[in-house]
């Protein structure tokens, strides 16, 4: 019942991940091997679009922060973008913009790459 | 002419003022428009909004400083105990602990009321002209927090409620956690790197916690690092000084504990010892919370929760884990308890002119003890009965090892056969398929049945007895021990007549060394007592008393050997 899925758009060295569904305890294994992959193929610009997320929990927000440093400290980032306030939220309450970028739309987060690059 | 045109001016600003209040709701906005306003109308260059924190003691109060103009302030937000004057506006002169207010230069106070009570303090340092408030100022101020003290109110509620729900929101959120990953360890509960791995993006998730350890000290009288973010070392001192954490510390500022200065240092916040059961077996050190907040009680009740089930969840993996091993030996065992048994004769051969009973009663699932009969020819029997020393899986090792020799000796039987020279030849086979501590009792005979005769050779087994008109001989003759000496002295036989309505009885020493609740053993004189007693009977039905009465000696006590025994009569 809990579907969680990813398609993915790539562009050069950036790659946009849109989130389908239930992002969980059980489901953030997926992600998790979603950043390994593109660790493995030296991909560190990753782009989070949510608009198609319907929830996340703690275990899935605890993967991004298990890979921003890896990805920064090889000169790439995670941005957020397309977030619903429900998710916001969650990111809000638990500090996340501090270390995050979390941009209105995908478009926004690919003019940072861009001009920061 | 002049004076009204000021006063429409000051109410127009007082209009303009309040309805830009009234439409937000944002604390720190509204006070820092407050200031702003009154700021530009007096020509004041510094002042302070703070807003009472707790609402019980009127006379001294706890403030926290809201809004700052004017000043560089780096406490911003930060609490300030004051001992009030009774009068609603005063000067720092009348102030009690004026050194925070001189160093800002402040000079001005105003209580701010919502209806009668206190809710804040507008505090305002000099004018530009350094002249005193003229009264229409003071006037205008006033009236300016009386207007706006309903907007302040409504925010500091506001406010509160906002706290609220955020508290409420992430209690919801820990509670969704502690959920999830409960369900999570219900449906894949071998997995202890599954478990770890939902542990960490926990903490990162719930906290941003990058850095943590866990020590567990579960099954080992020690803590040792189960999880860390990064590698961890820990000296045995410091190791030792885990074992005195009992309740949750935080670690904040100097520690005047070396321990806790170098966690402390290593950026580890909090530690927090986890009950399981009723001893603390796990300790957690967690770093600094992504918005730096501190560690609240209820983090600590949610970390308590979600450590504990995670503890819990990677105890029973082991246990699991234990239990489906212990299963797994059993299942062997059975297995080999089945082998056993297949060595062990299945019906016994029926001999003519004789009745012949025998049973293997094991203690644990598979055992030491051995006994057989076994047809040579038409007028020959065999009978065997052995105890290998020790018990379990390694007895019945060997007790299979006597089993085939014996068999093999046996299948070469003929008229030349040498009971003593096979005893001997069995002895050297298992002394060197042993070590010295491992050795077995022996005896076996072959029955006659045209001479009705019974050569036998007992290699220091219990000696079994034979019944003949009411009198009862120990069978004794044959030698050592099997496996005990490599070359020792031969194997002698000894020879015994079988006239009708003898009873031989053999038997192991579970049989004759049984122990009832009080230690005692059953003995070989109770023994002789049911052979004699019953010597009437054909053999099948002694061997049943004689079980029977050791059931009834022993009542409802652990078997603690193996109770072998056969029962031969002529009838």
């Amino acid at each position: 019942m809990d579907e969680f899925t990813i398609t993915e758009k790539k562009t050069d060295d950036l790659v946009i991940l849109y989130l389908n569904g239930f992002l969980d305890a059980h489901t953030s294994s997926v992600l998790e091997k979603k950043f390994e992959e593109l660790l493995s193929k030296k991909l560190y610009k990753v782009i989070i679009n949510f608009a198609g997320l319907s929830y996340i929990s703690s275990a899935g927000l605890g993967v991004f922060m298990a890979y921003i440093e890896t990805l920064r400290s090889n000169s790439g980032d995670i941005k957020l973008s397309n977030m619903s306030d429900k998710i916001y939220n969650i990111f809000d309450m638990l500090g996340f913009p501090i270390l995050f970028n979390i941009v209105r739309d995908e478009s926004e987060a690919v003019t940072l790459f861009n001009t920061n690059a | 002419m002049d004076d009204t045109f000021n006063k429409q001016l000051e109410l127009n600003s007082l209009i303009e003022f309040s309805q830009l209040i009234n439409t937000k709701l944002e604390l720190e906005f509204i006070l820092g428009n407050i200031l702003l306003s009154i700021m530009g109308k007096m020509m004041i260059t510094k002042g302070i909004l703070l807003i009472k924190t707790d609402s019980k003691n009127a006379g001294s109060a706890d403030f926290t400083i809201k809004a700052v103009k004017g000043l560089s302030l780096d406490n911003h937000g930060s609490r300030l105990t004051m001992n009030l004057p009774t009068e609603p506006i005063f000067e720092i002169e009348q102030l009690e602990n004026k050194s925070f207010f001189e160093e800002n230069r402040i000079r001005f106070f105003f209580k701010i009321y919502f209806i009668d009570k206190l809710i804040g303090v507008l505090c305002l340092g000099e004018k530009l002209t350094k002249k005193e408030l003229s009264k229409n100022e003071i006037l205008f101020i006033e009236t300016m927090l009386n207007l706006s003290s309903p907007t302040i109110e409504n925010s500091i509620r506001f406010d509160e409620i906002r706290k609220l729900n955020i508290s409420l929101s992430s209690q919801i959120q820990h509670l969704r956690t502690l959920f999830e990953l409960s369900k999570e360890f219900n449906t894949n509960f071998q997995d202890r790197s599954n478990i770890l791995r939902l542990l960490k993006y926990s903490l990162l998730g719930n906290f941003g916690i990058k850095d943590y350890i866990i020590f567990s000290r579960f099954r080992a009288d020690k803590f040792y690092v189960l999880e860390a973010g990064k590698e961890f070392i820990l000296d045995d001192d410091y190791i030792a000084e885990l074992g005195k954490i009992t309740e949750p510390e935080i670690l904040k500022g100097p520690q005047d504990n070396p321990f806790r200065q170098f966690m402390a240092d290593k950026g580890y916040r909090l530690l927090l010892p986890v009950t399981t059961g009723s001893t603390v077996d796990t300790i957690v050190c967690l770093a600094e919370k992504l918005n730096k907040s501190e560690y609240t009680i209820t983090d600590i009740q949610f970390l308590e929760s979600l450590i504990n089930l995670c503890i819990i969840s990677l105890d029973n993996t082991v246990l699991f884990n234990e239990y489906m091993d212990k299963q797994k030996i059993e299942s062997e065992l059975k297995i080999a308890r089945d082998i056993q048994l297949a060595l062990l004769p299945g019906k016994l051969p029926e001999i003519k002119g004789y009745s012949v009973s025998g049973c293997n009663i094991p203690a644990l699932q598979v055992g030491g003890d051995y006994f057989d009969v076994i047809k040579l020819c038409d007028t020959k029997y065999c009978f065997v009965i052995a105890d290998v020393s020790g018990k379990g899986t390694p007895a019945s090792l060997l007790m299979a090892n006597i089993q085939s020799a014996v068999h093999s000796f046996l299948k070469f039987y003929d008229d030349d056969f040498s009971i003593e020279e096979s005893t001997q030849k069995i002895n050297e086979l298992i002394y060197q398929n042993t070590n010295s501590e491992k050795f077995i009792t022996f005896f076996w005979g072959i029955l006659d049945v045209g001479k009705n005769t019974f050569e036998y050779v007992n290699a220091g087994h219990n000696y079994p007895y034979l019944l003949s008109d009411g009198n009862i001989t120990g069978l004794d003759k044959g030698g050592l021990m099997l496996g005990v000496l490599d070359e020792g002295p031969r194997y002698v036989s000894g020879t015994v007549g079988f006239k009708k309505g003898d009873v031989l009885i053999l038997y192991t020493d579970g049989a004759s060394e049984a122990r009832n609740g009080k230690k005692d053993e059953y003995s070989e004189d109770r023994i002789k007592d049911i052979v004699k007693n019953n010597s009437g009977l054909k053999a099948e039905d002694i061997q049943k008393k004689l079980l029977d009465d050791i059931a009834k000696f022993t009542e409802g006590e652990t078997q603690y050997d193996d109770i072998t025994l056969i029962v031969l009569k002529r009838e």
